[in-house]
This record gives structure tokens, C-alpha cells and sequence, in this order.
């Protein structure tokens, strides 16, 4: 009986531990998210002659999808100890909920829309933008690509 | 930016209003944050269902806040939603207003 009492108590134990290590780990990743988004500021902000060649359409497209991926970079190593907890502590993993907390399932999902063609062109610009920050609002830039 | 006015929602910005409720809805599955109720109380409290709707500063405030603090993803995708609404060619000015001033606090 004692001993029953004893191994019910380490469960009871060892399943508020994964909880606690899994809300923690997550919590890193956040944490590594706003550091991303601040490196991101840090650059000199994305300017509307940076996209003048593409349309409103393709801002988002391109330039809202890459400004993700650089944060999934960022934050790559934290997301997967979040993930491998939130995994490994979890019976069933249903990609759609994953997907609305972490930014490497939400983009993969993103990406199976994209041509060989469109993931060319994310690659050509990503390239030529990277000295330039993407933390910037996107919809100013769309007001002056319309005035020109 | 002030953001108070009366806007009425057509079929898209309803769409897209759902489209960010389920998308909240899910992610408060896996956190068993409960405090996402700013979201429904924003949306909800005078029917979106065709009618027309108050809305202040401080909604906008308030939903970011409470985004923020349930998960990062989650506001960068109602951002980017808020974006391809505010580019939407086929809705209201006030829509339009309303998806920007949704924008600007993501």
C-alpha cells in the first residue's frame, strides 16, 4: 500500500515536471522570438525602392513569408527543444494545432503552396534583402508603391 | 492612428474574422491560455453577423496585448491576415480602416 502510495506520488511528480519543462522550453522560444524580431530592427529598415519591382500580391507572397523564415532561422535551435518537449509530452500531434506555434510548421504549410518558380524568386530576394530589416509596417510600403 | 469608428462586415472580412478565431481557438488548445476572450468580446459583443460595429483603440490594444501574451506565431499570422485584408480590394473603406488598425497593433 505505502508502496503504491509512493509510485503514484513519483508519477504524480515526474508528469508536473514535463509539464513545467515543457512550458519553460516554450517560453525560450518566445523569449528567442522577440530577441529575433529586435536583431531584425537592428537592420536598416526595408524601403519601398528595395520592392519596387513587385506588386502589392507579391509583397505578401515574397516579402511577408521571408520576413517568417528569417525569424525561423533566428530562433531554429529554441523552437526544436520546444517542439521535442511539446512532442514528447504529448500522445497525439495534430499538425494544424502546431501550426499555430511554431513558426517551422506554420511555414512548411506556407511553402506547399509555392512553385519551383515562386521558391526561386523567395531565394533571389532573400538574397538581395538581407542586409534589410523586415520588421517594418508593410502597409506603408504599400501606400507608396501605389503613389508611384 | 485612431481607430474608433462604426464599421459593418461584409462576407470577406467575416471570413477572415473566423479564419483568426480558429486560428486562436487552436492555440489555446496546446497553451491552456484562457485568456483569449478580448477576442470574442471584441468580435462578438455586438454581432458581427451583419451588423454594424463599434469599435475603439483600446479593442485593438487589448487583442494584441492578449495575443502577444498566448504565442508570437499566432500575431504574426493575424498580422499577416490583417494585411491581405487591408489590401483587399473588394471591401469597405471602414473594413479597410478596420483590418489596418488591426495591422498596426500586431
Amino acid at each position: 500500500m505505502k508502496c503504491n502510495a509512493k509510485s503514484v506520488f513519483v508519477s504524480v511528480l515526474l508528469a508536473v515536471f514535463s509539464q513545467v519543462v515543457l512550458a519553460n522550453s516554450y517560453e525560450e522560444y518566445k523569449v528567442k522570438i522577440e530577441e529575433c524580431i529586435a536583431v531584425e530592427e537592428q537592420k536598416a529598415p526595408l524601403t519601398v525602392s528595395d520592392v519596387s519591382a513587385l506588386s502589392v500580391d507579391e509583397l505578401e507572397k515574397y516579402v511577408l513569408l521571408l520576413k517568417d523564415i528569417r525569424i525561423q532561422r533566428c530562433s531554429a535551435v529554441e523552437e526544436l527543444a520546444a517542439l521535442a518537449d511539446e512532442i514528447s509530452s504529448s500522445e497525439s500531434v495534430v499538425s494544424k494545432l502546431m501550426e499555430q506555434r511554431y513558426l517551422s510548421v506554420y511555414l512548411e504549410a506556407q511553402m506547399h503552396n509555392l512553385s519551383a518558380e515562386d521558391k526561386l524568386k523567395l531565394t533571389e530576394l532573400d538574397n538581395r534583402l538581407e542586409k534589410k530589416g523586415l520588421e517594418v509596417n508593410m502597409l506603408d510600403i504599400v501606400d507608396e508603391l501605389k503613389n508611384q | 492612428m485612431a481607430c474608433n469608428f462604426n464599421v459593418k462586415f461584409g462576407s470577406d472580412s467575416k471570413r477572415a474574422i473566423r479564419e483568426i478565431q480558429e486560428k486562436q481557438d487552436m492555440a489555446n488548445v496546446l497553451s491552456g491560455f484562457l485568456g483569449m476572450s478580448v477576442m470574442l468580446d471584441i468580435f462578438a459583443r455586438n454581432g458581427v453577423v451583419g451588423s454594424s460595429y463599434k469599435v475603439v483603440t483600446t479593442d485593438f490594444e487589448l487583442l494584441a496585448k492578449s495575443m502577444r501574451s498566448s504565442n508570437p506565431i499566432l500575431v504574426r499570422q493575424v498580422e499577416r491576415i490583417a494585411y491581405r485584408m487591408a489590401t483587399h480590394s473588394a471591401i469597405t473603406n471602414q473594413e479597410r480602416l478596420f483590418w489596418r488598425c488591426l495591422y498596426n497593433e500586431m
